[in-house]
């Protein structure tokens, strides 16, 4: 009897042994065969893996359809489109449901999308001519009715939490089936950067047939070149091509599994494994891991997350200009890119960079590393011997933050700045940031496409606590960006608004850190600065 | 015996209202505003107010308490912050994930916790009895995190021959029944399926069954030590009989009594293992919903997943009492 059960319990272990051993199917959709993987060193190769696994998407030539799994920080955990306010959902949904207009990063110009056309009646209002040829996935027609309805569920969803996104607004109307008029608090100029990729359009129809209630548990259609497929929470978000989409030939994969990663050890190790075929955010120190692999390769692009130091003047010694500005002349910003950053970030002379709208490369002043200069300030701002001040810093909420504080700290207590680090945890101090209680910290502000929201959230006097800066000048200067509406004035207009800041020096601004994608290297696609990534950009060879 | 039961039953009530109160009252007092953390950086201040008054953030922390309990009671948990969803669903929607995970580790742990514990402890000081003393050893001190990826990196980074995180590779598994996969891999015939599950089980199974295995082997090797010094054992030799039937007849019989307990007070520490384990594979069950929700100062998600450990915890351990009572005769409550 023992031995019976002995022998079936061997028997049920051979067995599971025996069906783990089956090959995966990471990167085979619909039956399709894995491509041969080329011939390479052994070290990280997947070529002879007995699961069958490779880098490679197989590529479109095999006449199969394409997959591409990508592997992200955090994605859609809903079905409601306004649910999540983060860049990648946005670009999601953007391409699956539909935006009204969208951004270049490259060209930096406003295109059009499911608008075709705007033009500014005066500073207040706005109107936009709508697609019409643009249909919806069940064929209908998408309609004026679609935007209006679209711009009221993002004010009024109770879970909505995009409604800055809509904050400008003071009215909008449909003044024929595809034209609607948008009217703005104040005149806003910028007011496309709310909109541009972010303002998802949702069917009115389905609205009305499945009531506030059961719209979040049926998938969205949209007017997109690719369709919602799967969301399985905490695991992934699956879109597909869609059919014959009225705007024409698609030429990215058939289909796209967006699946969450978190930990950026376990990402990496699932590109050189074959399991995704693009992965978001590899840390400096992972570089030459991805590209040594054969089948791997890291693509950089500039960021449009600016990282600072904030010095509130409601605190001493910040309410002093020229301790302010010692700060911008201590820290040696090219050296902790090179050391820290391994390269991977570049210098910020002024609040922005060249990713995003209004960048101007000669803007002054332009503070350059000089610890003399710095010590100088400091005695003319009367600390002759110094001053003691605690400098705050996330952990692990940007890319060596931590690392980058510590050799700030260091370079400032060699000015005679005596820095003390602190580390709290980021709820904590972000919490706090918000209420306007940090007095000096490190920082980033993310998705600056255009500078004009940003600069004022945190510059701008009675708008955030989060710096708690007020000055009637660079207040008035923002007041000109906002109502200049002819590009180019409204460009100098922001390059005043920046040099003057950048004088004051409220914050010193250090760099953008590039972002880095590792893909397989029969995956072409340009990534792009604001992290929203769009299927149809992807090209599998 | 039911008498028994049903009070420790009863007496669970205070504890668990006294958990989730601490709970509670700890999320309250820990800095950062969920309503902050959860909306983005364009987020207006009257955004953020709106949000704080819809969650009832604005009411003093007694009456948000009361609020959740007299909810509780009635099965209702709130709805998370995070994920706008009824926290009872969230969990519901998860839990088999980590029940999977958890079986799967005890299972690994007793199968390398057993044989060595009860070989060690049958020959001691014997070369077997030091390899058992290392992997206990090595099994308790080892972090989680570290081995896990470790074992991310040796066996899918360099052999690629499991994979590195999740639950199921996209397209294999069909639709759920149960929400436990191998489960419903049986249960449908999918047998790609049912092996696709099991690789990737087997990575963060073996990184939690260790850490537990460690510790079982370490009991089971003193309690089959203990009892083979017990009289009726010399009685057993004594009497002629062989060393493999005192062994299973005689001194197991006796010894799995501590065995059973360490593995009912474990299932504790499985609970909170898990947490780090599901956070290092990617692997979507309760612990890993519950950093996102410790981290975005989910208050009802939170608080809701720790009522579910505690009465989980509880729950195990009236079981294990039971079995106890079931092995032991001379245990009578």
């Amino acid at each position: 009897m023992v031995a019976h059960h002995r022998t079936l319990g061997f028997v049920a272990v051979l067995t599971l042994l025996a069906l783990a051993c089956q090959p995966g199917a990471a990167n085979r959709p619909g039956g399709a065969p894995a491509p041969a993987a080329p011939a390479g060193p052994s070290s990280g190769a997947a070529a002879s893996s007995p699961s069958g696994q490779t880098s490679a998407a197989p590529p479109a030539a095999s006449g199969g359809p394409t997959r591409v799994v990508i592997g992200v920080t955090e994605t859609i955990e809903s079905q409601n489109p306004y649910a999540d306010s983060i860049s990648l959902g946005y670009g999601i949904w953007c391409e699956v449901l539909g935006c009204l207009v969208s951004f270049d990063p490259k060209t930096h110009e406003y295109k059009p999308s499911l608008a075709e056309s705007w033009r500014v009646e005066n500073p207040t209002t706005w109107v936009f001519q709508l697609r019409k040829d643009a249909k919806w996935h069940d064929g209908s027609p998408f309609t004026a009715a679609d935007v209006v309805h679209s711009f009221w569920r993002i004010a009024n969803d109770p879970t909505s939490k995009q409604k800055h996104n809509v904050s400008p607004v003071a009215g909008v109307e449909a003044l024929d089936d595809y034209t609607v008029r948008v009217t703005t608090k104040e005149p806003t100029a910028s007011l496309l950067s709310f909109f541009a990729d972010l303002l998802i359009i949702t069917s009115k129809a389905q609205y009305d047939q499945y009531g506030p209630e059961g719209i979040n548990n049926v998938a969205p259609i949209g007017t997109g070149p690719y369709m919602f497929k799967e969301l399985v929470p905490n695991q992934r978000f699956v879109i597909t091509k869609t059919p014959n989409w009225w705007g024409g030939e698609n030429p990215g994969p058939d289909e796209v599994v967006y699946r969450i990663i978190r930990e950026p050890e376990v990402r990496i190790t699932a590109l050189l494994n074959g399991e995704i075929q693009i992965a978001q955010f590899v840390p400096p120190h992972m570089v030459d891991r991805v590209n040594g692999a054969p089948h791997t390769k890291i693509v950089a692009t500039d960021s449009v997350e600016l990282m600072f130091l904030a010095m509130s003047p409601k605190f001493k010694p910040w309410d002093n200009k020229l301790v302010r500005q010692a700060v911008c002349y201590a820290v040696d910003r090219d050296a902790i890119i090179q050391g820290v950053l391994m390269g991977q970030a570049r210098r910020l002379d002024g609040p922005i960079g060249p990713a995003t709208y209004g960048y101007d490369p000669n803007l002054q002043p332009r503070y350059t590393y000089d610890p003399e200069r710095a010590r100088q300030l400091l005695r003319e701002a009367g600390y002759p011997n110094g001053v003691d001040v605690d400098f705050y810093t996330p952990v692990g909420r940007y890319v060596q933050d931590k690392q980058s504080a510590e050799a700030m700290a260091a370079m400032l207590n060699a000015v005679g700045i005596r820095a003390r680090l602190q580390t709290p945890e980021w709820p904590t101090l972000w919490a706090d940031v918000q209420n306007g209680k940090v007095p000096f910290y490190y920082m980033g502000r993310g998705s600056v496409l255009d500078p004009g929201p940003p600069l004022s959230q945190y510059f701008e006097t009675g708008v955030t606590p989060r710096i708690g800066w007020s000055d009637p000048r660079f207040d008035a200067l923002m007041a000109k960006e906002r109502a200049a509406f002819d590009p180019a004035e409204r460009k100098k207009a922001l390059s005043e608004a920046m040099s003057y800041l950048t004088e004051q020096a409220p914050a010193h601004f250090l760099w953008t850190i590039n972002m880095l994608w590792g893909m397989a290297r029969n995956i072409d696609y340009d990534p792009r600065p604001d992290l929203r990534i769009f299927a149809r950009d992807i090209r599998v060879r | 015996m039911t008498r028994y039961l049903v009070q420790r039953l009863i007496g669970t009530i205070p504890v668990v209202l006294l958990v989730t109160f601490l709970v509670y009252g700890l999320m309250h007092l820990a800095p950062g505003d969920p309503a902050s953390l959860l909306l983005p950086e364009d987020a207006t201040p009257e955004d953020v107010a709106a949000i704080r008054q819809r969650w009832g953030l604005d009411q003093p922390f007694i009456i948000q308490y009361f609020y959740f309990v007299s909810n509780a009671v009635q099965g209702n948990l709130g709805r998370s912050f995070r994920f706008a969803q009824p926290v009872t669903e969230l969990i519901a929607t998860r839990l088999p994930a980590t029940v999977e995970l958890a079986t799967f580790a005890i299972l690994i742990a007793l199968a390398i916790a057993l044989p060595l514990g009860v070989l060690a402890g049958a020959r001691p000081d014997s070369p077997i009895d030091n390899l058992g003393t290392t992997v206990g050893l090595f099994g308790i001190s080892m972090p989680n995190f570290w081995f896990g990826i470790m074992l991310i990196l040796i066996f899918a980074g360099t052999f690629h021959v499991l994979p590195s995180a999740g639950r199921s590779s996209y397209g294999i598994a069909g639709d759920p029944i149960t929400g436990f996969y191998l489960v419903d891999s049986l249960v449908t015939g999918n047998w790609r399926a049912l092996g696709d599950g099991i690789r990737h089980l087997i990575l963060p199974a073996v990184t939690l069954g260790t850490a537990l295995a460690g510790i079982q082997m370490r009991i089971t090797r003193s309690a089959v030590l203990e009892t083979s010094r017990e009289d009726y054992v010399l009685t057993a030799r004594a009497k002629g009989l062989r060393n493999r039937v005192i062994l299973w007849r005689h001194v197991l019989r006796n010894a799995w009594i501590p065995i059973v307990t360490v593995v009912g007070l474990e299932l504790g520490t499985l609970l909170s293992g898990s947490i780090i384990v599901e956070t290092v594979f990617g692997w979507p069950g309760v612990g890993n919903l519950l950093i996102t929700g410790i981290t975005a100062r989910d208050y009802p998600l939170v608080t809701g997943i720790v009522l579910m450990y505690t009465i989980a915890f509880v729950l195990i351990n009236l079981v294990i009492d039971a079995i106890y009572a079931w092995a032991d005769p001379r245990i009578r409550f």
